[in-house]
C-alpha cells in the first residue's frame, strides 16, 4: 500500500517543475536529470518493490528506450513527447517476449536473466556498428518541436516541463496499477505464489503485467534521458548503470514508489555535490549507503513516514 | 454425475508409488475424508486433484469434464478452493485484502490494470462478511502474517469459501491447534459445511475431527486405497485397524 497522498507527489512535482523558471539555467538542466533518474528508479521499483523482483538489468529498456527515441528523433524528425512515447511503447512490446522468459523465474534467478537481456543489448547496440553507431554511439539527437509547433518544449524550460509531466504521468499510472485489482493481484503473488495460484490466480502472467509495465516506464525514462543528453552509446546498457538505479530504489524504500523517487533524487544530488570535493566520492557514497541500510532499513521513505507519524503523536500529546 | 471423479490417479517417484490407482468420487452435497499413517499418500493425492503435481497416470474429472492437464490456477477457476497442510495466506496483507482477493477472483473486472474502484469496494463489503462468520470481523485490519496461527488458518477457510467453491479441499484444518482450538473450529467448519452446503474433500490426521465432519472416509496406505465407506464401517474394519494403529511400521 502506497502511504502517500498522490496529491501531494503531485504537488510536489508540480514544484519542482515551476523550478525550472526560477533556477539558474545550470541548475535546472541538473534538476531535469534528476527527474528523469526519479521516472527511471520509479519505474524499477513496481518490479523490486511491488512484485519483489529484483531486477538487475534496468539498464536494458532503459538503453532500449533511448536508442529508440535518438532512432526517431534522428530518422524521421519526430516531435520530442512522441518520440518518448515511441520509446515506452517500443520497450513495453519488447518486454512482452523477454518478461515471458524471466517470469518463469523470481529471486536470484530472474536478477541474473534480466541482467543477461540487459548485457544482450550492450552486445547488440556495440556490435552492430552500421545502425547503433558502435562504441562511438549516436552523437547529435536533436531535440524537435516537430510540425505541431512544440519548439517550445525544445528549450532547457520546456524540457524540464515535459520531463516534470512524464514523472507525474508515469507516477499516476504506477500508482493506479498497485492500487487495481491486477495491482493488488500481483501484491498477492509477491506474498505467497502457491496461495494466489489455489484462489486462481495464474502468476506468471501477473508477473509479467508488472514487467511490461515497468518496462514501458523504464522506456520513457531512457526515450527523455536521449533527447536530454542528445547522446546515446552503449553505457546506457552497463551494468554498472542497473545496480545504480538499484541503489536509488533500496536507498529511497522499495514498494513506496516516493520512496525511490527521492532516493534517486537524493544520491543524484549527493554525488554531484561530493564529486565536487573530494575524489573520492564513490567511498563517502558507499558509507551513506551502509548507513541508511542499517539505521533506516525501510529507506528513506520508511525514516521519513516514522518522523511523520512521532510527529503527528507529538502535536497530539501536546493541544 | 459426481462432482470430483479420479479414476487410476498414481504419482510414481522412481519405484516408490506414493499414491498406487486411486479411484475416488466424491458426490456433490458430501464430506469425505482421506485418512491414512504417515507417507499414505494423502497429501501427494491432494496435490494431484489440486493441479500442483503432475500425475504419473490417471485422469481426474471435475463435474465430468477431465481437468488432469490444467495447472492450478485453471482448476481453482473451476470452482475448486482448498486449505494447506502448512498455512499459507498472504501475511503482509491486511485479514480482510486476503478474503477480498478470494472473491476478486470471480469478479469481471478481477484483470483491470488500473480503476476497478466498484470491485474493490464490493469485495471489501462481501470479505468482511465471511471475516464474522469464522469469527474474525475484529482482525479485519490486521496483516494476516500477525495474525495466530489458528486464527490463520480460519482466514484460509474463509479466503477458500469466499471463492464460492463447487469442490472445498481441506488439507488437515487443525493441524498445529490445541484441543481447545480444535474442538471450536470442528464445530465451525461443520456449521459452515452445513450452511453452505458445499462439497469437501478432507485430509486428517486428528481422528475425532475425521469421525465429527465426514459420514465417509476413505483409507489411504502406502499409496492404495484399502478401504471407502460410511465412517462407522470403515471404523470397524479390521484391515484399516491393522494399518493405521500399526500405522508406525
Amino acid at each position: 500500500m502506497t502511504p502517500a497522498a498522490p496529491r501531494a507527489v503531485l504537488a510536489a512535482i508540480a514544484v519542482l517543475a515551476a523550478l525550472g523558471f526560477v533556477l539558474p539555467g545550470y541548475a535546472v538542466t541538473l534538476l531535469t536529470e534528476a527527474i528523469i533518474l526519479a521516472l527511471f528508479a520509479l519505474s524499477l521499483d513496481l518490479l523490486v518493490g511491488h512484485a519483489r523482483l529484483v531486477s538487475f538489468g534496468h539498464a536494458g529498456p532503459w538503453g532500449f528506450g533511448a536508442y529508440v527515441a535518438a532512432g526517431l528523433l534522428l530518422v524521421l524528425q519526430l516531435p520530442l513527447p512522441v518520440a518518448a512515447l515511441g520509446a515506452a511503447l517500443a520497450t513495453a512490446l519488447v518486454a512482452v517476449p523477454v518478461g515471458w522468459l524471466c517470469v518463469r523465474t523470481t529471486g536470484v534467478a530472474f536478477a541474473m536473466l534480466s541482467l543477461a537481456f540487459a548485457q544482450l543489448g550492450y552486445a547488440v547496440v556495440f556490435k552492430w556498428s552500421a545502425v547503433t553507431g558502435g562504441s562511438d554511439g549516436l552523437p547529435g539527437v536533436p531535440r524537435g518541436g516537430g510540425p505541431l509547433g512544440l519548439d517550445w518544449l525544445a528549450t532547457r524550460e520546456g524540457f524540464h516541463v515535459l520531463a516534470a509531466l512524464a514523472l507525474a504521468g508515469a507516477y499516476l499510472i504506477a500508482r493506479g496499477f498497485t492500487v487495481s485489482p491486477l495491482g493488488r493481484v500481483a501484491a498477492a503473488v509477491r506474498e505467497n505464489e502457491a496461495r494466489a495460484q489455489a484462489l486462481g490466480y495464474d502468476p506468471r502472467r501477473t508477473r509479467l503485467a508488472v514487467f511490461v509495465l515497468s518496462y514501458g516506464l523504464a522506456g520513457l525514462a531512457g526515450g527523455l534521458y536521449a533527447g536530454f543528453a542528445r547522446y546515446v552509446s552503449p553505457e546506457l546498457f552497463f551494468w554498472t548503470v542497473s545496480g545504480h538505479v538499484l541503489v536509488m530504489v533500496i536507498l529511497g524504500g522499495a514498494g513506496t514508489l516516493v520512496g525511490p523517487m527521492i532516493g534517486a533524487m537524493a544520491l543524484f544530488f549527493l554525488e554531484h555535490q561530493l564529486s565536487g570535493l573530494t575524489e573520492s566520492w564513490g567511498l563517502a557514497l558507499g558509507i551513506v549507503f551502509i548507513l541508511v541500510v542499517i539505521f533506516a532499513p525501510r529507506g528513506l521513505m520508511g525514516w521519513i513516514e516514522d518522523a511523520l507519524r512521532r510527529g503527528r503523536r507529538a502535536s497530539r500529546a501536546d493541544p | 454425475m459426481p462432482i470430483l471423479d479420479c479414476r487410476g490417479l498414481t504419482r510414481a517417484w522412481g519405484a516408490l508409488r506414493a499414491v498406487d490407482d486411486v479411484d475416488l468420487a466424491v458426490e456433490a452435497g458430501e464430506t469425505c475424508a482421506v485418512i491414512g499413517p504417515n507417507g499414505a499418500g494423502k497429501s501427494t493425492l491432494f496435490a494431484m486433484i489440486a493441479g500442483n503435481l503432475k500425475k504419473t497416470a490417471g485422469r481426474v474429472l471435475l463435474d465430468g469434464e477431465d481437468v488432469s492437464a490444467l495447472p492450478a490456477h485453471r482448476i481453482a477457476a473451476r470452482g475448486v478452493a482448498r486449505t494447506f497442510q502448512i498455512t499459507a495466506v498472504f501475511p503482509g496483507l491486511p485479514a480482510v485484502e486476503n478474503v477480498r482477493l478470494g472473491l476478486q477472483a470471480h469478479d469481471p473486472l478481477r484483470r483491470r490494470p488500473i480503476g476497478g474502484g466498484a470491485a474493490l469496494a464490493r469485495g471489501a463489503e462481501e470479505a468482511l462478511h465471511w471475516l464474522r462468520r469464522v469469527g474474525l470481523a475484529d482482525r479485519a485490519a490486521t496483516p494476516a502474517g500477525e495474525l495466530a496461527h489458528g486464527d490463520q488458518r480460519l482466514l484460509e477457510v474463509a479466503m477458500a469459501l469466499a471463492q464460492r467453491p463447487r469442490l472445498l479441499m481441506l488439507d488437515e484444518p487443525t493441524q498445529g491447534m490445541s484441543v481447545e482450538e480444535t474442538r471450536r473450529t470442528v464445530d465451525l467448519l461443520g456449521r459452515l459445511i452445513a450452511e453452505e452446503g458445499v462439497t469437501v474433500l478432507l485430509v486428517e490426521h486428528d481422528m475425532e475431527v475425521v469421525f465429527a465432519l465426514a459420514p465417509r472416509v476413505v483409507v489411504l496406505h502406502r499409496g492404495r486405497k484399502i478401504a471407502d465407506g460410511p465412517a462407522a464401517e470403515v471404523r470397524a474394519d479390521a484391515g484399516v485397524q491393522a494399518a493405521y494403529l500399526g500405522g508406525l511400521d
